[in-house]
């Protein structure tokens, strides 16, 4: 069952219940043999640095770190909002492994011939 | 002169995947000590100050001029052009020092800018001339397509628009326009690319 399958998330600390229900159904899709990506916009776009996501934990689901690091390891993308990403004054040299900086163009060519996209 | 950056394992990679690492390296270095202050002397220094800093070793700790001149007992000014000089025969370390200059047009250090180079390397694709240039500065993501796409349409087929575009999303984001819109991406020199229209 080849195919994509992409998670917007726009949430980070301000939301850790969705920020960590996004990984959680991107490291699914990313199991179920998906070419996954996540999409991190306006706030989400914290999560792109290394450390931020550390003391993030949810009850009731695995700590935030964890569900990334799992991510990464199962080949999952990370696709950081440049504006949003430049409004926050954020460091390129800290981000997570997997994760890209990218423009508009690059997320409307992943979602392209109707790959399905989720929004936390 | 003994650059420790001749020694650094990454440039002995001289396939295209290789170069472009190097040079988000070298912009990843260059935008984290955006401001940043000597490690030796805590005085201000500049972009250019930055690069050399990382040619002669120190990347993690930037210095300025004259404290590098000291920490290497040369003369600042030789030093600096002695460095200026290798700098012209790195693509990456060039690409920075493009960068630096975009960023930082009149350096308070007053760092002589290097001329074109002589000769490129051979496997380096030589650039076309473009027929438009347009310096998009900072602009990215919408803002910068929708502009880019106006400015394309306004070219006749086959011609070729230059861009500078500084945005941290245009290495990515650039070429994937161009896939999506079939114009052609016939250079990618980040922060400049040459885009040829498409026919019709």
């Amino acid at each position: 069952m080849a195919g994509r399958f992409c998670v917007s998330l726009t949430s980070a600390k301000n939301n850790p219940d969705a920020s960590t229900v996004a990984f959680v159904v991107a490291n699914a899709a990313a199991a179920s043999a998906k070419e996954t990506l996540v999409f991190l916009s306006t706030e989400g776009v914290r999560l792109s640095q290394k450390g931020y996501a550390d003391d993030i934990r949810e009850e009731g689901f695995a700590p935030l770190k964890e569900l990334m690091d799992n991510f990464a390891k199962a080949g999952g993308k990370v696709y950081v909002c440049s504006p949003c990403f430049k409004k926050r004054k954020l460091d390129e040299a800290n981000l997570i492994p997997g994760a890209t900086i990218v423009g508009g163009a690059k997320l409307v060519e992943f979602l392209g011939d109707g790959t399905p996209c989720i929004t936390y | 002169m003994d650059y420790s950056f001749e020694r650094d394992p990454s440039t002995a990679d001289m396939s295209p995947s290789g170069l472009a690492r190097r040079i988000a390296d070298i912009l990843q270095t260059l935008h984290r000590f955006d401001g940043a202050r000597c490690a030796d002397c805590g005085g201000p220094f500049c972009r250019h100050e930055t690069l050399m800093s990382l040619v002669l070793g120190y990347k993690d700790a930037p210095r300025c001029l004259p404290c590098l001149a000291r920490a290497v007992s040369r003369d600042p000014d030789t030093l600096g052009a002695e460095i200026c000089a290798y700098i012209l025969t790195k693509e990456c370390l060039h690409v920075g020092w493009k960068w630096a200059q975009l960023r930082e047009p009149q350096c308070p250090r007053q760092i002589r800018t290097p001329a074109p180079p002589q000769a490129d390397p051979p496997a380096a694709p030589e650039a076309p001339s473009p027929d438009a240039t347009w310096n998009a500065g900072d602009t990215g993501c919408g803002e910068l397509l929708l502009e880019l796409r106006t400015r394309m349409l306004s070219l006749h087929p086959m011609q070729v628009l230059k861009i500078t575009a500084l945005d941290p999303g245009a290495p990515e984001d650039l070429p994937a326009w161009c896939r999506l819109t079939g114009h052609r991406l016939v250079l990618a020199r980040h922060p400049d690319y040459w885009i040829q229209r498409k026919e019709e």
